[in-house]
Order: C-alpha cells, then structure tokens, then sequence
C-alpha cells in the first residue's frame, strides 16, 4: 500500500488498521509487484504470525512501539534467525534447495521488531553488496519501477525498488560505497547512510569492515529518520559502534535552515561523466535551498579524483579477507572432490558469482606482499587525506552537497564486461564512505526524455551530524514535488480497504 | 612515489587465484588478466600523492574516544550444537565431515 511508516503507524494505532490486514496488503502487493524482482525470499509465515501478535498486544492495551504495524524488507545481507539469509550468492545456497538459514538473532531484525515492525521479507541485492546495478546476482537482476528496462542501481536495488514501488514504507539497506544512496536516488527515495560507528555492524554479513554501514530506505525524510533512530546505538557486538549523542530527528525535520552554510564541491562535481540534467537538476536544488534561506559557498575537495582509486583498494582488500572465510565446510553449499584444498577451492569457485571473484583478486593483489605498500598502505594513508579534505570544508559549511550519481539509472546490462565504468559511477558517494561521514540522498528531478528516470541530491555532515541532513532534505523535500512521484510499476495510490 | 604500473599475466592471475583459493578456467583468468590491468593501472592514480606524515585513516568512533572494547566474555545465548551444523554440508554424530587432509 503506497502509505508513509508513520501514516501505517497513525491508522494502526487510531483502530482503523490491524497489523494483519496492513501485512496480507503488503504479501499480495509483493505478488503484484513480482515483475521487479526485488525480493529474494517472502517471510509469509513469520510475517501473518508477528502481525497477529501485534494486533493481539494491542487488544490487551499494550503498546508495540514506534513502528507499530510497518511492513518492513531487510536486505538480503542482514541476518534474520530462522529465515533464509543468503546475501544474493550461492556460497550461502542462493538459488538452492537449501539456501543458508542464520542460528542466530540479527541486530537489525532485533532492532525493528522490537520497535513494532514487521519484516516480511529479504531484499535482492548485488552479490555480498558488491555492485552498482543489481545484476550481480545468480537469479533475475531487480528492475526499476520507473522503467523496467533501467537498472534500480545498487547494491541496495531490491530495496530502493521495493520503497520506491510503495510495496513497503521502509527497507533496512547498508552502504560500503554508495548502497544505500545511488539506489534510492536511481529509484526516486529517501536513502539515508549514517556516520560509521552509528549503527551496529554486527548482524550484517561482512563485505569491507571498515565501510560498512546500515542505514534506511524510505520514501520520505522523516519515515528514513524514524527508522534510524530504531538502528543506532551501541552493540556487544560491534565495538566500532558507540553511544554517541542522537539528536532527536524528527524533532530536527522541523528545524529552520536559515543561515545554514552548503558547500559545495564545484570542481569535484563538474567533469565530462556528469549527465547535463543532472547537473541542471542539482543547481536548481541548490536554487530551492538558497530560496529557503541557506547559503551556498564553493568549497574545495582536492583528494576528491582519487576517492574511487582509494576506495575500491581498501574495500577490495578488505573483501578478499572477509571473504575468506567461506569454505564450503561449516555452512553453505560444498563441491563434491576427493580432498579438502581441491573441495574449498571448487565450492569457492563456484559459490562465488564472477564480480566477487574479481574482486577477491584485487583485494589479494593489493595485499600480497608485493603491492601492500604501494596499494594497500598508501590507500589507508590517502584515506586520511581525503577525510581530511572534508574536515577542512566543514570549517566554512555545515553540510556539503553533490548530486548522489553523475547519472540516471543506466540500463540493464550497460556495464556488461566494463567493470571500471561502473566503478566509475560511485564518484560522488566513495567520499563519503572513506571519511566515514553521515550522508542522505534526496529525489532532485527527472530527466525530461522517456524514460522519465529520477535523480539524487546528496548532502553530507560531519560525523554525528545526522540531524542537520535531515533537517536540510525535509526542507528539501517540503519545497518540491519530486517525493510525491510515482513510478508506473508500482502500487500507485492503492487504497487499503476496512480492517476485517 | 612513482612506480611503473606492470600488467598483470595470466601467470600472476594463476598466482592470485592460488593464494584466495579459487580455481579459474583458463578463459576466465586471460578475461581476469585484462580487467585487473585495466583496473589496477586506474588504482595506481594514489601513488603520486605524498603521504609522507600521513597516519592511515581511523573512524569518527576511535578518533573520538567513544569506542572501548567490553569486557572479553560470552554474550548472548549460547546457539545450540544441532542448529550450528544444520548450516554444514556434511555433519555425523556432532561433527563437520570433510575429506581426508591427513596422509595416513
């Protein structure tokens, strides 16, 4: 059903919903909404069983919680006990008779239901989130609401098309690079990838440590906000997520913005890969800002160029030594051979898909001796210097903004057999990532040719800052009409009937 | 730092895929030979940069302090031995069965 989290919530808590009437909605639009192939696994069961113990609490008085009723998508790399968790690859028996089942509790399952929500199932996504356009995966690539032919970007594209599609309010996504936002701004929602150490890591299948981060997908600023403030805070489980101070941000969607200092990276922005329309629609973003009352000042980023070089060491080698630890042996499918050197090698051979293979190999080239210093070393040595570059900038501004992607979504099977151009799309989110700062990407425009295929705007804040991008992107979005799109392959407006 | 960026073969490919235990058929590792030079010749746009002073990066969670480590005990519930090998292909009385990596 195409309503906001906090519209469910409202109508579930006036009577005029149950949990059970929203989640069978939700199944059957999941059903209709096949043709995107955004989900790899429908919780059918758990979800109609959880939604029933929410409806029976709040016979009885009681309260499930800020996300009361709201159908939720985890993406496929999150840990969900007793659910297939496969992270889109057959190492954990996607596609199998057997897909790999978690023995234990996920943070950000945990997290949600606790909260009130209801998952009603797993997300598609690249590969062990590695990729840009969802075609790294060993069933059908996820297709975009906007235009089937079009890639929902990625990693996250099962579910930025999901959110988009309006079959559910809120996906729990993660970001390494861009995951979180190029999806949500190739999909037309809200992707929100908060400071590193924010929210817990543990419960999300490892890609590279030192990037990985959770965060939400939402339609709106504040539905992404809600849902944050469900994820953060520290674990026993992650000790490079703390308890920092977390502002109240839905309080902070209602802040004035005036006098609030946008920098902007002109020099980083412009380049012969930025599409013109997306330039366009991020000045006149920056137009509605300055109207708003902001300010925008040109700000310097002078490490920006080689934020994708750097990034793609770091998370390549920090791939290959996560990654090594599927062998076939304690969990997920096995090669049949006669001995244990040629068994793991056949089932990592064959468990993994031909893009974490490339980069395992990469991340095992710029680690090896040969390459540690000269890759590896340097890169953790330039990523200083490019956090150090936003630090500077945020001496003058309060957050910086770039457009989230130099592009619309590209179509299906563009970057077939160019694995640097697509690459080369994550240029304005690495940044970002490396400096392990906040950052939202908010819908900006379309382009104006069929397709009609939406943009993002990016804004970033310094660490902790989460409140300010929320408070920028909810002015944002107040003052544009680009939210209240919706995409033709998707649950447009559908009403939901009387409860039973 | 300037170095020259060397090709990377098949050989080398060989010697990677040995190292992170996979096994590629002999088209995928010439295609692998090609794409890792492109890409590694793109990677080595860092080495100009003088990082010379320069720390390797820390997270906003340790430069700030926040971060402590918990005391080093279990936490949890401890899974049960059954639902653990329920993941594992091959499992008898309790225990993960693999091939024979002993000579006898």
């Amino acid at each position: 059903m195409d309503v906001g989290a906090r519209a469910i919530v409202e109508q579930f808590e006036r009577g005029e919903l149950t949990a059970t009437a929203i989640v069978r909605d939700t199944l059957d639009a999941i059903a209709r909404t096949a043709e995107l192939a955004a989900w790899v696994h429908v919780a059918e069961a758990n979800a109609l069983r959880r939604a029933a113990a929410i409806d029976a609490l709040r016979a009885r008085g009681g309260s499930p919680g800020p996300l009361a009723a709201v159908p939720i998508g985890l993406k496929d790399n999150f840990i969900t006990r007793g659910i297939p968790t496969t992270a889109g690859s057959r190492i954990l028996g996607a596609l199998t008779e057997s897909p790999w089942v978690p023995p234990f509790e996920g943070e950000h399952d945990r997290r949600t239901r606790d909260a009130g929500a209801v998952l009603v199932g797993k997300l598609s996504l690249d590969e062990l989130a590695m990729g840009s356009s969802n075609e790294n995966v060993p069933g059908r690539p996820v297709r975009n609401p906007w235009s089937l032919d079009h890639s929902p970007g990625g990693s996250s594209g099962g579910a930025a098309a999901a959110v988009a599609a309006g079959v559910v309010p809120l996906a729990v996504a993660s970001d390494t690079g861009g995951s979180i936002r190029q999806p949500a701004a190739m999909c037309g929602v809200v992707g929100l990838k908060p400071t590193y150490g924010r929210v817990p890591r543990a419960g999300m299948i490892a890609f590279a440590s030192s990037l990985d981060q959770a965060g939400p997908i939402a339609r709106s600023v504040r539905d992404a906000a809600l849902l944050l403030s469900t994820l953060a805070g520290p674990s026993d489980g992650d000790a490079t997520c703390v308890a920092a101070a977390m502002p109240n941000l839905l309080a902070a969607a209602d802040r004035p913005i005036q006098g609030l200092r946008i920098g902007v990276p002109r020099r980083a922005i412009d380049g012969p890969g930025l599409h013109p329309e997306v330039a366009a629609a991020f000045d006149a973003a920056l137009a509605v800002l300055r109207a708003h009352g902001a300010i925008t000042i040109d700000i310097e980023l002078p490490h920006a160029e080689l934020g994708v070089a750097t990034y793609y060491v770091i998370a390549s080698a920090e791939a290959a030594s996560n990654l090594a630890r599927y062998d076939g042996i304690r969990y997920g499918p096995r090669a049949v051979a006669d001995d244990l050197e040629t068994t793991i090698e056949r089932s990592r051979t064959e468990g993994f898909g031909a893009e974490v293979r490339r980069r395992i190999l990469l991340g095992t080239f710029v680690l090896r001796n040969a390459g540690y210093d000269a890759y590896f070393g340097q890169a953790s040595r330039v990523r200083s210097l490019v956090a150090a570059d936003h630090h500077a900038a945020f001496a003058s501004c309060d957050v910086l903004a770039t457009p989230t992607a130099p592009t619309p979504a590209m179509p299906l099977g563009r970057h077939r057999g160019d694995p640097l151009a697509a690459y080369l799309g994550d240029v304005f989110t690495v940044g970002a990532s490396l400096a392990g700062l906040p950052a939202i990407s908010v819908p900006c425009g379309f382009t104006t040719a069929a397709p009609r295929l939406p943009f993002g705007l990016q804004l970033i804040a310094p660490p902790w800052r989460e409140d300010v991008l929320v408070a920028i992107a909810a002015h944002y979005e107040a003052a544009t009409p680009w939210h209240e799109q919706r995409p033709p392959h998707g649950e447009t407006s559908r009403a939901v009937g009387p409860s039973p | 730092m300037s170095r020259a960026v060397p090709g990377i073969d098949d050989e080398e490919i060989d010697a990677l895929a040995r190292l992170a235990r996979l096994a590629l058929d002999p088209l995928e590792t010439a295609t692998l030979a090609g794409e890792l030079t492109e890409i590694v010749g793109y990677l080595a746009a860092i080495a100009r940069v003088d990082v010379t002073g320069v720390a390797p990066w820390s997270p906003p969670s340790v430069v700030g302090g926040a971060s402590s480590l918990r005391d080093d005990a279990v936490i949890g519930e401890t899974i049960p031995r059954d639902e653990i090998l329920a993941g594992a292909a091959a499992t008898a009385d309790g225990l993960v069965i693999v091939p024979r990596f002993v000579e006898s």
